[in-house]
């Protein structure tokens, strides 16, 4: 049931909301937190490209809804990302900690790259660049939390166990 | 004798009790103070006993009571200490209330000032991306707020410059605040009256730039000059604070400063904002 495309999107977007209100309170660690990327990216990596996409696609258009950001900047840039790591299901073993860690940083380090070239190609006017002083440390944040949201997941029944035996 | 027996070898104990009990006997015999009564002395023998069992019972007792008491008492414990934590929690629930309250009441006396209809509102969440600045408050379009009106705060005794509404839902509003790189006031120097265009710099901790100042002002402006809203831009109304001038650029190929503006409100810690109506006059009522 929790493996559902239209409850993770609901799951992934309660958990969107509620960052946006609690995100005052994590206001210490100097960046926007954007933790429901971290399990955005699992999910699709669980459900294969094709949920992915249509997830990507639902969240993003949800983020666009409650920023200040143009319409189809996330849901655009989700979409490609959640393709990208659902097409990775089953070709990588995803260990407890190491390869969460390493899947999470550089798929956040795609989805800065999208998003920049997205900004470059429509001369967004953004408050702060993808690029700017603080994303090293929201990628190092992602991945460092990365084995905690993916063990979330594993024990909510959300992403299976073994990806790659249930792709067999 | 038999050199290896029994009371050969124990005889000088037993030859001891003899002595004692020999002169025990000699003594009651002597004092007459020996006179056996059966039923007496079979009871004295059993009472001792009873004595005995009766402290055991008394021994289980007390301390069957004492676990009981023990329990109680450790249930009165932990209610008294639930008690405890929920006092403790009244007590800083009421902490918070009166410096919730304190605040409230600084920005209902800071409202009453202003001329114009003004809808004070908190910030209830923050925009989810991170390449954007914006929040979203409490009031939307029916409580009268409508786009573009301006929003200001109070800190410290100043009105300051917040941003603007962005977008207007009918329950809640978002902000584009002042830092944001999208944000553009018309502005001046509060003392030197020379005007700029003040632009956010896209984040906290980035300084907001107050362009287009002519370079003849450079000799009247100071470190720490106030900086406020010059009324021009139609949105913001005049007199408004925004920042101090924090360092001046100038360069020689360019014909205007560019001075760095340290903003007036601490965008960190921000809760309570104000949205203005300027195209009405304050009656002295305040939407709730």
């Amino acid at each position: 049931m929790i493996r559902h495309p239209a409850v993770q999107i609901i799951i992934l977007t309660g958990l969107l909301l509620l960052e946006t209100v609690f995100v005052r309170e994590l206001g210490f660690i100097g960046f926007e937190p954007g933790i429901y990327l971290v399990f955005f990216i699992f999910i699709a990596h669980a459900q294969g490209s094709m949920r992915a996409v249509i997830i990507g696609f639902s969240i993003g258009l949800a983020v666009d809804f409650l920023s200040a950001a143009p319409l189809g900047l996330h849901s655009f840039s989700l979409s490609l990302l959640g393709f990208l790591s659902g097409t990775l299901r089953g070709k990588i073993f995803l260990d407890p900690i190491f390869m969460p860690m390493v899947l999470m940083f550089f798929s956040g380090l795609v989805n800065l790259f999208t998003v920049t070239l997205l900004i470059a190609i429509f001369s967004l006017s953004v408050s702060s660049h993808p690029f700017s002083a603080s994303f090293p440390w929201i990628l190092l944040f992602h991945a460092l939390i990365s084995p905690i949201c993916f063990g979330l997941l594993r024990l909510s029944g959300t992403v299976p166990l073994n990806i790659r035996s249930e792709d067999r | 004798m038999n050199e290896t027996g029994f009371l050969f070898k124990r005889r000088r104990g037993l030859t001891l009790l003899a002595a004692l009990f020999l002169s025990l006997l000699i003594l009651v015999v002597d004092t007459k103070s020996f006179t056996i009564n059966p039923a007496q002395f079979g009871y004295s023998v059993l009472s001792t006993f009873q004595i005995g069992f009766a402290g055991v019972k008394n021994f289980f007792r007390e301390t069957a009571n004492s676990i009981t008491e023990l329990r109680r008492l450790k249930s009165e414990y932990e209610a008294l200490r639930e008690k405890m934590e929920d006092y403790q929690l009244i007590q800083r629930d009421i902490v918070n209330l009166r410096s919730e309250n304190e605040r409230l009441r600084t920005l209902l006396e800071l409202t009453e000032e202003l001329e114009y209809r003004h809808i004070p509102s908190r910030i209830i969440a923050k925009d989810p991306s991170g390449y954007f600045h914006s929040f979203t408050i409490n009031k939307g379009s029916r409580d009268g707020i409508s786009k573009d009106m301006p929003v200001i705060a109070y800190q410290q005794g100043f009105q300051g410059v917040v941003g603007k509404i962005l977008e207007v839902g009918p329950f809640t509003s978002r902000v584009l605040p002042l830092i944001s790189a999208n944000c553009y006031v018309s502005s001046r120097l509060q003392n030197s009256r020379f005007e700029g265009l003040v632009q956010g710099g896209g984040g906290i901790n980035h300084p907001i730039v107050m362009r287009y100042v002519v370079k003849a002002a450079r000799e009247e402006i100071q470190f720490g000059d106030l900086v406020e809203t010059s009324g021009l831009d139609s949105i913001y109304p005049p007199d408004i604070f925004i920042g101090r001038v924090r360092s001046i650029g100038s360069k020689e190929w360019e014909p205007d400063l560019e001075l760095s503006i340290e903003p007036i409100i601490d965008f960190s810690r921000l809760e309570y904002v104000v949205v203005l109506d300027i195209q009405t006059l304050s009656t002295g009522d305040t939407p709730e």
